[in-house]
């Protein structure tokens, strides 16, 4: 389609101007001066007219004409990328740099390179700052493990240095306790060793007394021993005695046997022999007693002399048992006074201790102090970490809004399983299926579901690894609608992914977004649309 | 009843009464020389008034005992009267103990009983076993 320009118009006309201004020339010549204008002159004027107006078409129109033309076709072209450039520039609005790719090819080869450049400028920038807002991510999570950890471990440090401070002031009291028994001690050993000494001397003079005692042991022994050879003395005398009455008693037999045998003449005889008998048997008997008696004695005399035995024996084991303690005594005393000065020295060293278990002491509060601003600062860290965790999230959000050529990009990544979906959409199992290979991909995925154009939930797959045991709340599930949901409608009015904010999981409890796309039929009509719950804790291991 | 004197011995344990008329003295202290001889209840020889006299085991002369027992504390060594005279045929009887006379008749003393004193006369027992044998 082409259209007259004003521009061409004027040159037609200037074209009849001069033409007419040519051939009215000559008119007017020959009408005001008939007589003195030549002929040639009347003649040559309409014809330098047309030698104009020829000139004029040749070197004027005609590129004019051309000139149009081209204009024409450039305004065309012009218009036609500039509805490419619209699209790519609303593409780019929406964020979707594939679109605004697949756009380049409407484009001529300057805007096309100019749009390649900026499209692949933004997505290096995107991916970038995507890459980086995850690596922001999880170094605030490692961040904010390390904090905790510190954090848990300054709790459990000033804890301990509590308990260590409670165990120093222990210890210092102890100390001084110990000082305080190994003054008393020291003193204690100084009266010991007092009492050492007189001990001593109390036993030096008890082994005199057992050097006398044994001496006097030994007079009893002597004088027993010289006892004992009296007795045998006396028992010889009793032996004799007791012969001579054996004799005499023979004797007075013998005269009673003569008596008797004398008949009536030796009676009176027989009653003297009787008699002799009679003081016979007495002696016997006396000397019998005496005998017993004397053996008594000697018996006494003989445990006596076995007393003093033992006595002097016992008096030489105590005089030896007294020597001993003497020297144990004397070690004693020597131990006594090492103790002593030990135990000033002990009553020293522990002052000496409590005084640097007080410093120890000081010095601990000082560093509970210190853990106890480590631990609040780490608490604040840990903060820091939290908000700058929710900074990489925000920002993280922020350009999944845009779609990559990347498998970072969760809107160009959930198109592609929306893809996958689409012929299958109307199939329940086919798309359970999926939504399952999905999760099994995305184990950042919390729940995966496909809502058809009602916005009904036709498909529904939790990740139970995420969320264990839980059970759905009773709004989430199959057959449930969902058409008023943000992200629901968002697909449905543009046509596009959206990437919602974060907000609370009705399931876990815990923060999470929903990546949502829409599910194309082979026609571009949207027949449903793919939600992805991803929780944000796990964001990171996109 | 008429009077009678014993002296009292003690032979094998047993208290014994030898009558007065067949004593002839007590000895002490009697040196007994061994003596070869086939009675049980000889001990030997000893020497008595210039004579060697035989002198027996009391005890088992009278059946007390089969054989002569350990000899005595004191022995004693009653010489007796085997013949009819108060001195014949003297011979010795080694005895535990002599102890007194006691007189059994009107005015002595009443006799022990067997079982306390038991009567060993030697002439008895020589007149049973024959003159040369006392």
């Amino acid at each position: 389609m082409t259209r007259e320009t004003p521009h061409g118009s004027r040159s037609v006309l200037g074209l009849v101007f001069f033409a007419l201004v040519g051939l009215g020339g000559g008119v007017v010549l020959e009408a005001s001066f008939p007589e003195s204008t030549p002929d040639w002159i009347v003649t040559g004027v309409p014809v330098l007219a047309l030698l104009a107006v020829a000139i004029y078409v040749v070197t004027v129109y005609l590129p004019q004409r051309r000139l149009e033309k081209e204009l024409e076709r450039y305004r065309v072209d012009y218009t036609r990328q500039c509805g490419a450039l619209r699209v790519a520039l609303e593409q780019l609005r929406r964020g979707d740099l594939v679109a605004a790719r697949e756009q380049e090819k409407h484009l001529s080869d300057d805007f096309r390179h100019s749009m390649r450049l900026a499209v692949r400028a933004m997505e290096g920038l995107i991916g970038e700052i995507q890459k980086d807002s995850i690596e922001v991510a999880k170094a605030s999570l490692a961040v904010h493990r390390t904090a905790s950890e510190l954090a848990s471990g300054s709790s459990q440090q000033a804890a301990a240095v509590v308990e260590i401070t409670a165990t120093m002031e222990e210890v210092a009291k102890t100390a001084a306790h110990i000082a305080t028994r190994a003054s008393r001690q020291a003193e204690l050993a100084v009266h010991s060793e007092e009492a050492g000494e007189a001990g001593a001397e109390a036993v030096a003079r008890a082994l005199d007394g057992m050097e006398s005692t044994r001496g006097k042991m030994d007079a009893i022994a002597a004088r027993a021993e010289a006892l004992g050879r009296r007795s045998r003395e006396i028992y010889g005398v009793l032996e004799l005695i007791n012969e001579i009455a054996q004799e005499t008693h023979i004797l007075s037999l013998n005269a009673s046997i003569e008596a008797t045998a004398a008949g009536e003449y030796g009676e009176r005889f027989a009653v003297v022999a009787d008699e002799v008998r009679r003081l016979a048997e007495r002696s016997r008997e006396s000397v019998d007693s005496v005998r017993a008696l004397l053996d008594d004695f000697s018996g006494s005399l003989r445990d006596m002399v076995a007393a003093t035995d033992e006595g002097r024996d016992a008096a030489s084991g105590v005089l030896e048992q007294a020597r001993s303690a003497a020297q144990a005594i004397d070690a004693l005393r020597g131990a006594l006074s090492e103790t002593a000065q030990a135990s000033q020295e002990i009553s020293l060293a522990t002052s000496e201790q409590r005084s640097a278990s007080d410093q120890v002491v000081t010095a601990l509060r000082e560093i509970s102090s210190v853990v106890q601003r480590t631990a609040e600062g780490l608490q604040e860290l840990s903060a820091t970490a939290d908000q700058l965790d929710d900074l990489g999230l925000a920002i993280q959000l922020l350009t999944q809004s845009f779609r990559l050529h990347s498998p970072r990009s969760l809107k160009h990544l959930f198109l592609g399983w929306s893809q996958r979906i689409a012929g299958f959409a109307s199939h329940g199992e086919a798309t359970r299926g999926f939504l399952e290979q999905l999760i099994q991909e995305c184990p950042y995925v919390e729940f995966t579901y496909l809502v058809d154009t009602e916005g009904i939930m036709v498909a529904f797959v939790a990740n139970r690894q995420m969320i264990g045991g839980k059970e759905l709340p009773p709004g989430v599930g199959i057959g449930k609608l969902f058409s008023e949901r943000p992200w629901f409608k968002g697909v449905m009015r543009d046509d596009v992914a959206v990437v919602t904010p974060p907000y609370q999981s009705m399931v876990t409890g815990e923060d999470c977004f929903t990546v949502a796309v829409g599910v194309q039929n082979e026609a571009g009509r949207v027949e449903g649309v793919l939600g992805v719950d991803i929780n944000v804790g796990s964001w990171a291991n996109i | 009843m008429t009077r009678a004197e014993y002296l009292l011995v003690t032979m094998g344990g047993r208290r014994c009464g030898i009558p007065a008329e067949r004593v002839i003295t007590v000895l002490r202290r009697v040196g007994i020389h061994a003596f070869p001889a086939e009675e049980a209840a000889f001990l030997g020889l000893a020497r008595y008034s210039s004579d060697a006299v035989g002198v027996f085991d009391g005890a088992t002369l009278f059946g007390l005992r089969e054989s002569p027992g350990p000899e005595p504390a004191e022995p004693v060594v009653i010489m007796v009267s085997g013949g009819a005279g108060r001195t014949s045929e003297p011979f010795g009887l080694l005895v535990e103990e002599a102890e007194r006379m006691v007189s059994v008749g009107e005015e002595g003393e009443t006799l022990p009983s067997p079982e306390e004193m038991l009567i060993c006369d030697p002439a008895n027992l020589v007149a049973s076993r024959g003159r040369d044998k006392p």
